[in-house]
């Protein structure tokens, strides 16, 4: 039995009848909330993004095509561009290779107290702003902070020099607040790979490496799939970071839009650069959809074949 | 090489990074939370002394307690809307098929994946056209939209759980529509639109920069206070409005965590 | 005043999956109805589409002698206990009988906690108001059911695989109990179920359905005796099922050509030489015997020569599979009658009156 022509007795009745179906009476309230609260904000953007602007924080309705003009043709906006497509290409990577041995032994502890305290330590960051955490960066990294005061006594850097702002700065805080998101993407992934793949590798005779590289990294190549692609496009919108963290050499897109925005008073080319970020996004996700759906081909066409 | 110690190598330099990793999480809020009692003028670490003269200056700051009301109004406001946005557009996927529902799964859940500063310009641009700038509900309803995934997300995992016979046992038992969804399948979801409400509301809690475009200069939130503030100083009063932050949205998570049993495992 | 009608029910779901065919069936006021056949056969259908879950394409459905085809489920008065049970977690045994009553206008309090307590003693329940569901066993929730189900006195009792979830002995002992109480409320019942055992030990009529429709309508001791078709005779008990063309016919005995046998078999429905029949005979209503014992042929006796392949002890009584050679027959004896081992030699033989003939299709 299939639920997807599911009709009550009273849906036929309000269809047939008087009364408004319940069907898109309830769907109605979100729809109209977010048709009009969600919809119709974005399509005044994409509106805004073609008007003109005035000098003095002001703009006038009309239609040019000056602000995508004026960003495409800018060797500095397509600098930045792909400034913030390299930031949060290394921010995915850096959080991957740094997530997964975290995420693996997270999921492969035999439950109780200490998973849950990890995971509660992992979770608890996640949704605390950008602002407190790029401020503690910022303290931790700054002329007399701890860390720099550590790395100087290693070496590494020279004493007595803020790290912050910087490029390096920048991608440790990326790193810091999107870490979590990647652990909890490849947690859930591993948590559901049967224990008893890996026993059965080593039991065939493979070492540790061998049992991770042939068995348990190519199975959660879903969880890395998703939690990289998801930190990606996360990171290509932080607006906080760059801003608290960096100077204005590593600004990204986020920033240049709100500067224009809240700072130039440029409403207009602000939303172009919006449009242009948004579409950047779609294009990027969708790029990801048609390579998984490349790799993983639809049952169908295998049973086609065989 | 031995097994066995080939093994122990593995095991030991796991465990050895995974402490690494937990330090590198939480020394930034350590150090936040420690310097937050200096009793001193500036941020030190480690501190000079234990004191909280930054907690009671804090409560005392009109500006501060004014920026963490507005903070309070808005995320409520908005975790609220949200939630009956989130949780309406969840019931209606979930107990009826329409031809365009995946349309209406994607408007919910894609103010998430866009960057919020584009939301941000998205709404400045809404209310200048409405003419209604820099009122505190402004915000509400922007949050509202940001956040609402989260509710939806939730309930409609909540609701997956919910045999459909339940619903069917209490029409076939005479209860209106209406009174099956107050007396049936909402308890039954209860805890789902309770976490799916506090998600909402630490989020909007949290949230600067949609906060900073909607507000322009009218009026402030605690992320924007914060961020305002440390333009001029790194006065230790905003390591302390930071530990209330950090521990406010902690509690809320382990809240929400209990309240779903354990949503991460 | 008339229990369930349905007139020409017809189910269709994405206009290609056509769940109930037609499907016309009167439960009389007070009768015990088992609805019956395979999983997917639409018998859930027909139910929830008499409560109300779904809508038929086309037809009526009638309830204590009012259309409720485009009556909403709330408005349709008719009691429902689900496979699963689906008794509100959040809510006490007593809240759940309640809940009917509830939700209904006009009922007092003391009205309600009066009708709680007079439910719960029908199902033998006394004293478990204030407990969960999930602190009752399988029985109980079982009953609960009922007692939730029958509390705002419908007009019809619903039962859709009511039994399915419970183990073996609690569903016989569940067996008994809910003709009890349908017997002591005298409500009109349509009880759903797949298992065969059920519908012969419970109903005052059983409807056989196959294939979105109706194969045999009938009490349960026609059914048995007397299948209309080859499908109704093999889900209903066990049956043994020889396939032959008629080749004689007359006076009600026809004489069919099974390949290797030549039966003669009482033909109810009309049948011609020629015509593809199934020929049904009941293990019970077959006799063993040791090839020794050979009286010549008896022309009202159909004997068949084999070997016993296969003996299986059931208790009271111990079941054999003849290989006769082209087929397997399967016989039953009483446990006391003298054994018989494998790879004994035996005749198994049935009478020609047991001996039914049917047509092939199911139709």
């Amino acid at each position: 039995m299939t639920d997807t022509t599911h009709v009550d007795a009273d849906d036929r009745r309000a269809f047939t009848g008087s009364l408004p179906s319940p069907k898109y009476l309830v769907a109605s309230y979100p729809v109209a909330m977010l048709v009009v609260l969600f919809g119709v904000p974005f399509c005044l953007l994409l509106v805004f993004s073609f008007y003109q602007n005035v000098e003095g924080g002001y703009f006038a309705p009309g239609f040019t095509l000056e602000n995508y003009a004026r960003f495409l043709t800018s060797d500095l906006y397509l600098g930045r561009t792909l400034f913030t497509f390299e930031v949060s290409v290394a921010t995915a990577l850096a959080c991957l290779v740094l997530g997964y041995p975290l995420a693996y032994y997270l999921a492969r502890l035999d439950g109780g107290f200490r998973r849950q305290a990890y995971l509660t330590t992992v979770v608890s960051t996640l949704w605390l702003t950008f602002i407190i955490r790029g401020y503690a960066w910022q303290v931790l990294l700054g002329e007399r902070g701890i860390v720099t005061r550590a790395l100087a006594a290693l070496g590494l850097v020279p004493s007595g020099e803020a790290l912050t702002p910087g490029l390096g700065a920048l991608l440790v805080g990326m790193v810091y607040v999107f870490l979590p998101f990647m652990v909890l993407s490849l947690y859930t992934t591993i948590k559901d790979i049967d224990r008893s793949l890996e026993e059965a590798s080593r039991n065939l005779g493979a070492g540790p490496v061998t049992t991770f590289l042939r068995v348990t990294l190519p199975l959660s190549k879903n969880g890395i799939a998703s939690g990289t692609t998801l930190v990606f496009i996360l990171s290509l919108g932080v607006y906080v970071l760059p801003r608290l963290l960096g100077g204005p050499s590593q600004w990204t897109l986020p920033v240049l839009i709100g500067n224009q925005v809240g700072v130039e008073g440029n409403v207009p080319f602000g939303a172009a650069i919006s449009v242009v970020l948004v579409v950047f996004i779609a294009v990027v996700v969708g790029g990801v959809a048609l390579i998984v759906r490349d790799s993983d081909p639809d049952p169908s066409d295998a049973e086609v074949e065989a | 090489m031995n097994t066995r110690i080939r093994d122990a190598i593995c095991r030991l330099a796991l465990r050895t990074y995974v402490s690494a990793v937990l330090v590198f999480i939480l020394l930034p809020l350590v150090t936040i939370a420690a310097m937050s009692f200096t009793p001193g003028e500036f941020l030190q670490f480690p501190p000079q002394g234990f004191s909280l003269r930054w907690y009671h200056e804090l409560a005392a700051s009109s500006q501060w307690m004014t920026a963490l009301r507005n903070s309070l109004v808005v995320a409520l406001g908005s975790a609220i809307l949200a939630t009956t946005i989130g949780g309406a557009s969840a019931y209606a996927l979930y107990r009826y098929d329409y031809r365009f529902g995946a349309l209406l799964a994607g408007l919910t859940t894609v103010p998430t994946l866009l960057p919020p500063v584009i939301l941000g310009v998205a709404f400045m641009t809404f209310f200048v056209s409405l003419g209604v700038v820099g009122q505190v509900s402004n915000l509400v309803v922007a949050h509202a939209v940001f956040v609402t995934p989260f509710p939806f997300v939730l309930i409609s995992q909540g609701l997956d759980e919910v045999d459909r016979s339940y619903e069917e046992a209490s029409r076939n038992l005479g209860a209106s529509r209406l009174t099956t969804l107050r007396t049936i399948t909402l308890p039954l979801v209860r805890a789902n639109v309770f976490s799916g409400a506090l998600f909402a509301f630490i989020l909007s809690l949290n949230e600067y920069i949609i906060a900073w475009l909607v507000a322009g200069f009218a009026f402030k939130t605690i992320p924007i206070q914060i961020f305002t503030s440390l333009r001029y100083s790194y006065s230790p009063i905003i390591a302390a409005i930071s530990v209330v932050f950090i521990l406010a949205t902690v509690a809320v998570m382990f809240g929400i965590d209990r309240l779903s049993g354990g949503i991460w495992e | 005043m008339t229990g369930i009608v349905l007139e020409g029910v017809d189910k269709w779901y994405n206009d290609d999956v056509h769940a109930v065919d037609g499907v016309s069936l009167v439960v009389e006021d007070g009768e015990f109805v088992t609805l019956v056949g395979p999983s997917g056969c639409g018998k859930t259908t027909t139910l929830r589409t008499i409560a109300g879950f779904e809508s038929p394409t086309s037809g009526t459905v009638g309830i204590d002698g009012r259309d409720v085809t485009d009556v909403a489920p709330d408005d349709r008065n008719a009691g429902m206990v689900f496979q699963d049970f689906a008794l509100f977690p959040h809510m006490t045994i007593a809240e759940n009988v309640a809940y009917g009553l509830r939700v209904q206008d006009g009922h007092e309090d003391v009205d309600v906690d009066a009708r709680v307590e007079e439910m719960l003693d029908l199902v033998e329940l006394p004293g478990t108001a204030d407990r969960t569901p999930e602190q009752l066993s399988g029985g109980q929730q079982q009953r609960v059911a009922l007692a939730r189900a029958l509390a705002p006195r419908p007009d019809v009792l619903l039962l859709d695989e009511p039994l399915a979830s419970l183990d073996k002995k609690l569903r016989e002992t569940m067996q008994v109990e809910i003709k009890r109480i349908q017997q002591e409320t005298d409500i009109t019942t349509l009880l759903v179920t797949h298992n065969q055992t059920e519908a012969l030990t419970m109903s005052d009529r059983i409807a056989v359905m196959n294939d979105g429709h109706l194969a045999q309508v009938g009490p349960p001791e026609e059914i048995y005796n007397d299948p209309n078709s080859r499908f109704v005779a093999d889900f209903i008990g066990t049956a043994n099922v020889l396939e032959g063309t008629v080749t004689r016919l007359d006076d009600g005995v026809a004489t069919v050509d099974c390949g290797d046998h030549a039966l003669r078999a009482t033909a109810d429905e009309v049948a011609g030489p020629g015509d593809d029949v199934s020929v049904v005979v009941r293990p019970e209503r077959t006799a063993l015997d040791a090839t020794a014992a050979d009286g010549g042929a008896d022309p009202d006796v159909n004997a068949f020569e084999g070997r016993i392949e296969l003996r299986q002890f059931m208790g009271d009584r111990v079941e054999y599979h003849v290989d006769t050679g082209e087929r397997t027959l399967i016989s039953v004896r009483d446990a006391e009658s003298p054994g018989l081992d494998v790879g004994d030699p035996v005749v198994a033989s049935a009478p020609v009156d047991d001996c039914l003939l049917v047509g092939t299709t199911d139709d």
